[in-house]
């Protein structure tokens, strides 16, 4: 082949397709002999997929070679080439998911998660240098279904994946310590939200109010087809950015609004509206007004009995810039885009989304109440975790588990190692007793994440053990 | 909404749309693969009509059962293949079509030219396009630095 491969480009071109194909699988056969984190399954059958991919197309360059007529060996032959590329752009899709990147203990409560709300897809957790959490579904449909002539390792590869594939991203290292991972919750609700019957009838209201307030800024008395395109685009988005955030609020409590202001508040100095996300102080609002909800039964008032501290809406994000005037955002997007219909939508839906968020609660409760209400974190848990955990913390001791008899110890769930982590952090820092090289903060936050990590790891085994 | 990252112009749609063509254009295919690529290229059109219809619409909410017809909607128009005027009635004649020749229905030979003439629209934008591969969605930056 190769040196007949010097005369005929033809040939040439399934040289190149064969030696990619042997680099490939010798990259995704190496990557299948690594750990993951969490011993988790997701990248190995995701790595099948690949190598289902590399199959298909050496299936494809072994029927080139037989082909009658160059045209058959030639589209063959590219079909393998594409076959190969994609399977590279699917080694690429898992980036960042190694033990390098992802603390091994990490995943298996992330999983759990996906698990108790009933999520069955396949995912695959991966940390990237990007101040960026994300949830990617993959969909089988255009990517791999209708491929011809599939190879049985392809087909048996697709069948074991629980279609769409989810790929959860989280920050790398130095931009993601252990409280942070309540923002993971956040992508979960994405994961989840198909899945909730969601009421907007409380919406109708606003919803003509909105569309007013557009048709006045626009000049016209009807809404054009653009319009009510970016309307159902934006108000979609936010809603399910909201209905994220208030999945992360139902599955960590308080933690979840300390992790997103100060996530936020890290982004950098914008207020965060965009096509695809409301202003970041109406997200972190509709957080605060949860936690202070209920009176002396919030988590709140819980906060403050154990930490003396008033959890108010600037707790740990003072920096967290808040939106001008609607006028004032209208022109702001008009100079980076010259859609006055996505301005104008823009500028008048951000106020009107504190009313969408109270329909999504209420759905969402109903929703949890009925299908998993252990996954709810109360203020009841909070007063808990603190009660037995924080005192301990603070003494160095991670809090893996919990009660009083040795035999019904309980392992620590990961939404308390999160809050009793957050309430460390953001008001004991001082009096944590370790002993740090340098007596600044910064420091002891280190030695804080160290011990929460041990936390997730030791609890994991403890559950690991009472499982057996 | 987070939609499905898909690859627009992966091996798999492709082939589903030249093998789609080889029906249409009266050639021979295994009969499993017809009923596969024909049940495919169905699910499209319906889903892309579908799709923008809940454009047109006043609704406010994309919500789970109509999320795969806003995504095909989506795809069709990343391709290039929904800007003319007469979109839904396209759309309903392809499906119609799609729908005669699963079921052995004869279809006009006019109806299959335009038909036709939609799918190697599409297989165009995928040739020309190149392979983009499994899309990360769009970062999104906001306003207000």
């Amino acid at each position: 082949m190769a040196r007949e491969a010097q005369n005929n480009p033809l040939a040439r071109s399934k040289l190149t397709a064969q030696s990619s194909i042997k680099r490939l699988r010798n990259q995704a056969l190496d990557l299948k002999g690594q750990q993951f984190p969490g011993g988790h399954i997701g990248p190995y059958k995701w790595l099948s997929v690949v190598i289902g991919l590399l199959d298909t197309a050496e299936s494809y360059l072994e029927k080139a070679d037989a082909a009658q007529n160059a045209l058959g060996a030639s589209n063959l032959t590219r079909d393998a080439t594409d076959l190969a590329a994609t399977a590279y752009e699917c080694l690429s899709i898992m980036r960042g998911s190694g033990l390098d990147e992802l603390p091994f203990p990490i995943v298996r409560p992330l999983q759990r998660w996906f698990r108790d709300l009933g999520i069955n897809n396949t995912t695959l957790f991966r940390a990237e240098i990007l101040a960026n959490y994300e949830l990617l579904p993959i969909d089988d449909v255009h990517a791999f279904r209708g491929i011809r002539n599939k190879a049985p390792s392809l087909q048996n590869a697709l069948n074991n994946i629980e279609w769409p594939f989810l790929r959860v991203t989280v920050p790398s290292k130095a931009f993601s310590i252990i409280p942070h991972m309540a923002i993971v919750a956040h992508e979960i609700g994405h994961a989840a939200f198909d899945d909730v019957a969601w009421d907007l009838s409380g919406f109708d209201d606003e919803k003509t109010k909105v569309g007013d307030r557009i048709a006045k800024r626009l000049g016209v008395t009807t809404l054009d087809s653009d319009t009510r395109s970016a309307f159902v685009e934006i108000f979609s988005n936010w809603f399910e950015e909201l209905s994220a955030d208030a999945f992360s609020f139902y599955l960590t409590g308080p933690a979840s609004f300390f992790a997103l202001s100060e996530f936020l508040t890290l982004m950098g100095g914008s207020y965060g509206l965009s096509k695809s996300h409301p202003a970041n102080s109406l997200r972190r609002k509709i957080l605060h007004d949860k936690l202070i909800s209920g009176g002396t039964k919030s988590f709140s008032s819980v906060f403050k009995k154990h930490t003396s501290c008033e959890i108010t809406e600037d707790f740990n994000s003072s920096l967290l810039v808040h939106p001008p005037s609607a006028d004032h955002v209208y022109d702001d997007f008009l100079k980076h885009s010259a859609n006055r219909s996505v301005a104008a939508v823009i500028a008048e839906l951000n106020s009107s989304m504190i009313r969408a968020a109270a329909c999504i609660y209420d759905s969402l409760d109903a929703y949890l109440k009925n299908k998993c209400p252990e996954i709810i974190y109360k203020p009841a848990n909070l007063d808990a975790d603190l009660d037995c955990h924080l005192d301990a913390l603070l003494a160095a001791i991670p809090p893996i588990e919990s009660g009083s008899n040795l035999e019904d110890r309980e392992p620590a769930s990961f939404a308390a190692i999160l809050n009793v982590g957050w309430a460390a952090l953001l008001t004991k820092l001082p009096d944590l007793r370790v002993k740090v090289s340098e007596p600044a903060a910064v420091h002891k936050l280190e030695r804080l994440h160290g011990l929460l990590l041990k936390a997730v790891e030791l609890s994991e085994a403890r559950r690991a053990w009472k499982s057996v | 909404m987070v939609r499905s990252a898909q690859l627009k112009s992966a091996v798999g749609f492709r082939h589903v749309i030249e093998d789609g063509l080889t029906v249409l254009q009266g050639k021979r295919i295994a009969p499993e693969r017809r009923e596969f690529v024909l049940g495919d290229l169905n699910k499209l059109f319906k889903d892309a009509k579908l799709g923008s219809e809940l454009v047109g619409r006043t609704t406010l909410f994309v919500g789970s059962a109509n999320r795969s017809a806003f995504e095909s909607f989506s795809l069709l128009d990343q391709l290039g293949q929904l800007e003319n005027e007469e979109l839904q009635e396209s759309l309903l004649v392809a499906q119609r079509a799609i729908n005669g020749l699963r079921s052995n229905t004869p279809v006009s030979e006019e109806v299959l030219a335009k038909v036709r003439a939609l799918l190697e629209g599409i297989l165009a934008t995928l040739k020309r396009e190149g392979r983009t591969g499994i899309a990360d969605r769009p970062r999104d930056e906001p306003i207000g630095a």
